[in-house]
């Protein structure tokens, strides 16, 4: 067998090609379905009850179609509705949340590798500095150099001079 | 970015399995799992660190092999997480689990008892191993399997039947291997011995999560164990802090 950190390392790059199943809300779907197929049903219940009611001129007899046409389907237009309504702002708002989280990431990642452009531009510009920095010394010596043996031979000028008195 | 797969219409990033030592090899997250309407794992979190021996213990119905079935694919978790490696692999197909080295020897063995047991190691080659290369590993670990090579697998003891069971499992070269009930039916002599193959297996860096029911051998092996009732995990520790609590997880105390 071979060594097993080799084995582990290998079971986790063939994990990375598994396919799994994108995860699906069988509950979601099916309660969108029927809110809109409740809503469609409330509806053709409400024609039902038009037309039963506009078939009489009698008051009492437009009643029936009017309660079960008319109330019946309008509550299972509401409630389809409302189930369609309530499920399908579910959807959007984890749509709009996982666009939040992505684009909140990608962003995140564009300020790191921003940063890091800007660490190695500003290592590459210390070091440069430091460099001339450094030759900058070895040439300002020789200046130096010359102003201090000016500034011995005025003293020695001085105490050697007779007519300094 | 962090490792949750992050689902975006067409867009779908996964993230790959993290190679940090760190991250658990295998990891539960508030699983859930149910036969039909009857929930039977009501929030199990557990985590088997890379290269080591997790022991996960309780009595009869408390969901430890439900617990297995999830980890190797066969029963999906109804909420909850399932990770292996850092990455989610809810409603993963058990066979693919299976290729890619997750092990799983069920409680009862389920070996072929009317095979010989050179044909049951024969049944291995499967993985795109030679028989030879199956059989030398099998018989350099398990001495006895080679003595018995023509005995039908059903005739011989339970201990044996287990060896072959493991040496099966073992030939598929597994980077995580589960153990249901490795115990069961066996004479402790037999399980002691079989603790002491499954010692040398972890040895070698392969993780390994066993289930037991009443083998306190099992605590010997493992580095962390957990006590599951009633389809949650009750306590997890360290092997001897958790053996002193056994019997009264046991007797419901």
């Amino acid at each position: 067998m071979e060594t097993n950190h080799q084995r582990i390392d290998q079971f986790k790059q063939e994990l990375a090609d598994v396919n799994v199943k994108t995860p699906v809300d069988q509950g979601e779907r099916t309660y969108l379905i029927a809110g809109m197929a409740l809503a469609v049903v409330g509806l053709v219940v409400i024609l039902i009850g038009w037309w039963g009611a506009s078939g009489t001129a009698i008051v009492a007899e437009q009643i029936p179609y009017l309660i079960s046409g008319g109330v019946l389907g309008l509550g299972l237009v509401v409630i389809g509705g409302a189930l369609f309504v309530r499920y399908s702002l579910t959807r959007y708002l984890r749509f709009w949340v996982i666009r939040s989280i992505y684009e909140e990431r990608a962003q995140a990642d564009r300020q790191v590798e921003a940063l890091e452009r800007l660490e190695v531009a500003l290592r590459e510009t210390a070091g440069a500095r430091g460099a001339s920095a450094a030759a900058g010394v070895g040439g300002a010596g020789p200046v130096a150099a010359a102003r201090q043996a000016h500034v011995a031979d005025a003293g020695t000028g001085a105490s050697t001079d007779p007519t300094a008195f | 970015m962090s490792d949750d797969p992050v689902v975006l219409g067409d867009v779908r990033t996964v993230p790959p399995a993290s190679l940090d030592p760190d991250v658990p090899l295998l990891e539960l997250r508030g699983v859930r799992a149910a036969y039909g309407r009857i929930e039977v794992l009501h929030g199990v979190d557990l985590a088997v660190p890379e290269g080591k021996v997790f022991a996960l213990l309780g009595p009869n119905g408390a969901g430890k092999t439900t617990t297995l079935g999830v980890c190797s694919g066969l029963v999906a978790p109804t909420a909850g997480g399932f990770y292996l490696a850092g990455r989610r692999m809810n409603g993963v197909h058990p066979e693919d689990l299976a290729r890619v080295g997750v092990c799983t020897i069920p409680e009862g063995r389920g070996i072929f008892p009317n095979l010989t047991v050179r044909e049951n190691l024969q049944m291995m080659t499967f993985s795109g191993r030679s028989l030879a290369e199956v059989e030398e590993h099998a018989y350099q670990r398990f001495p006895r399997l080679a003595e018995r090579r023509r005995q039908m697998a059903g005739t011989m003891s339970g201990g044996e039947q287990q060896m072959l069971a493991l040496a099966r499992g073992l030939a598929t070269d597994p980077a995580l291997l589960m153990l249901d009930e490795l115990s069961m039916g066996l004479a402790p002599l037999v399980v002691e011995e079989l603790y002491g193959i499954v010692a040398q297996i972890a040895a070698e860096g392969v993780s390994i999560l066993v289930v037991e029911q009443f083998a306190r051998t099992v605590l010997g092996v493992a580095d962390v164990a957990a006590i599951m009732v009633q389809g949650r995990i009750s306590k997890v520790g360290s092997p001897t802090e958790l053996e002193a609590e056994l019997s009264a997880a046991y007797l419901g105390g």
